[in-house]
């Protein structure tokens, strides 16, 4: 074991529990025997992080007061609403149910546009998806659209409403996907599809989940068809698995390109330099953080917040590793971003950090593709993460 | 509504309550209230970091627990579900109270103030400031990374449970608490080594 790696041992496993080859390493390496005794310091102090503890009566106060929200739903408004005269009280108390029931409906009216749910995606429009795209080379983008329609015009019907909606939407349900295939008039002899995913996990009443932010995510509705490639976009998650699975392997296995360990190879190196420059630890406590260069000098929020930005470049390295279809050009991507980032890190500029962080909100990669198995792949393999929650539950 | 009956409430075991109280003796879920109330103030306080609004948390879980008890497994553990809607509700109850960590930020201790303290030889004091330093550190840290390290490092749970009762996967799980620790030996700084005792 090295330094690096005890590093990350230690960040992530605590001080506790070191591995043999750790404390090997540490009864040589003073710093990383400074790391583990302060981790270890950390880690028992947090431990013994105070939570209050109320007396017996409290507690007892407790179910009465739950039981009293049981037996009386509707006092909970009347309790946010303190200074309300007693008229009011009793207008509240009576009429409810009937305001709630017409709030209810307003909101309803106002949703326009229900958003399909990954759960229920449309396997006759993936599969229309792939019928353009399989469709012979010399086939211009209308024709191979007009054949796709025939094969299923309820299809095509939805995707022309999809296209009117606008390009970015907020707060849409989860594990959406959205599918753009409309050919613009007069474009040359080209075929896309476009594919954009949000992998958020469904928060339903039967079996609470975390709760997640709620980001704004490009839909990557691209009405122009340059080439044949999917677009993938992404919302950065830090909830990917950081190695590939079982199923990504067994994935890997059918990979119609036919060059994943040569592509997943040039992913790590690439991804390897990324994850060394963004070890968050080594850049707050080393040169960079404290010989602040150009013309803004970052206060400790903003260094603190520097941090945070770190820790999504980190996701985003995670989320990369889990497509390994397109790692090549995802890996690519990742460097260009990184490069940006790095640039904004040197320089100590916050508008071009600020940019950086624009740009590693969410990630888009096109992908060539050559055929509808590998469009299907690519499908499948994007999709890998939600469906793997589904078999969870 | 029934009120309990003649049961033995006492020779009951979990899951026969669960069911009592799915039936809507009322008595039960009482009981249930009091084995978990604790358990889901303190999973409330590890997000919300104030007594008031882990209060509230509390009886938000309780009260919607009970509108869907019937979707809850008898012979499951209560308590997982229990920890699932408390840190649930919690990080809601946050998100709307966002504010909050822009007030945290703007009341942080200027660093310089505790550097000329530091000079003084009291270790006690030092210790003291660096405890409050640290309880600070926690208040600041992004709710679900503070979750999740005191969801280990407070409550003792495992990986694994951690990551069923958030619903992410256990390299989230690690790669979270590496996060929480680092910020935590960021906020502290120089003063990490006042920890010693």
């Amino acid at each position: 074991m090295n330094c690096r790696s005890l590093e990350k041992w230690v960040w992530q496993e605590g001080a506790g529990n070191l591995p043999a080859g750790a404390v090997e390493h540490a009864s040589a390496c003073p710093d990383c025997r400074a790391l583990i005794e302060r981790v270890c310091l950390l880690d028992r102090s947090v431990g013994a992080s105070v939570v209050p503890d109320p007396d017996e009566a409290y507690w007892d106060a407790m179910v009465q007061r739950i039981a009293s929200r049981l037996d009386h739903p509707t006092d909970r408004i009347i309790e946010l609403l303190p200074s309300v005269s007693a008229w009011r009280r009793f207008v509240v108390r009576a009429w409810a149910p009937t305001m709630a029931v017409g709030l209810l409906a307003v909101v309803g009216s106002q949703r326009t546009v229900p958003s399909p749910s990954l759960d229920k995606l449309d396997v006759a429009r993936v599969q229309e998806r792939i019928a353009v795209l399989s469709s012979p080379k010399g086939t211009s983008a209308d024709e191979s659209y007009r054949l796709a329609q025939a094969t299923n015009p309820t299809a095509h019907k939805s995707e022309t409403q999809s296209t009117d909606a606008p390009s970015m939407r907020a707060g849409a349900p989860t594990g959406e996907i959205t599918m753009s295939a409309s050919p613009k008039v007069g474009e040359s002899q080209s075929n896309e599809a476009a594919v954009s995913t949000r992998q958020k996990p469904t928060i339903s009443e039967s079996e609470p989940a975390l709760a997640r932010r709620d980001d704004v995510v490009p839909n990557g509705a691209d009405e122009v068809w340059p080439e044949r490639q999917v677009t993938i976009m992404g919302e950065i998650d830090s909830d990917s698995p950081s190695a590939p699975s079982a199923d990504d392997r067994r994935l890997a296995a059918q990979d119609p390109f036919g060059a994943y360990e040569r592509q997943m190879a040039d992913a790590e190196q690439g991804l390897e330099s990324v994850s060394t420059f963004a070890s968050p630890g080594r850049l707050l406590d080393g040169p960079a953080a404290s010989s602040a260069r150009g013309s803004e000098r970052l206060t400790p929020a903003e260094q603190m917040r520097r941090f945070d930005e770190m820790a999504e470049l980190h996701d985003l390295i995670e989320r990369l590793e889990a497509v390994p279809a397109s790692s090549r050009a995802m890996s690519q991507w990742t460097q260009w971003s990184t490069a940006w980032y790095r640039m904004g890190m040197l320089s100590n500029q916050r508008a071009v950090l600020d940019s950086a962080i624009t740009a590693v909100g969410y990630f888009q990669v096109t992908v060539p593709v050559d055929s509808a198995a590998q469009a299907e792949w690519l499908l499948r393999t994007t999709h890998l993460e939600k469906r793997r929650e589904n078999l969870e539950r | 509504m029934s009120t309990g009956g003649d049961h033995d409430y006492a020779n009951l075991t979990e899951p026969e309550i669960i069911r009592l109280a799915q039936s809507g003796d009322r008595r039960a879920y009482d009981i249930l209230v009091r084995l978990y109330q604790k358990q889901v103030y303190r999973w409330a306080f590890h997000v919300v970091r104030t007594h008031d609004l882990a209060d509230e948390v509390t009886q938000d879980v309780f009260v919607r627990t009970y509108q869907a008890l019937n979707r809850v497994d008898p012979d499951r553990p209560l308590g997982a579900w229990l920890c699932r809607s408390t840190i649930n509700a919690a990080l809601n109850i946050i998100r709307k109270q966002q504010f909050r960590t822009q007030w945290a930020q703007e009341n942080r201790p200027d660093l310089t103030d505790y550097e000329r303290e530091a000079g003084q030889p009291d270790a006690g004091f030092r210790r003291r400031r660096v405890l409050e330093r640290l309880e600070k550190a926690i208040d600041d840290l992004p709710p679900i990374y503070r979750t999740i390290i005191l969801l280990r490092l407070k409550d003792d749970l495992s990986y694994d449970q951690i990551s069923k009762v958030l619903g992410v996967s256990m390299g989230t799980v690690m790669s979270r608490l590496a996060r929480a620790r680092q910020r935590l030996r960021v906020a502290l700084g120089d003063m990490i080594d006042d920890l010693r005792e």
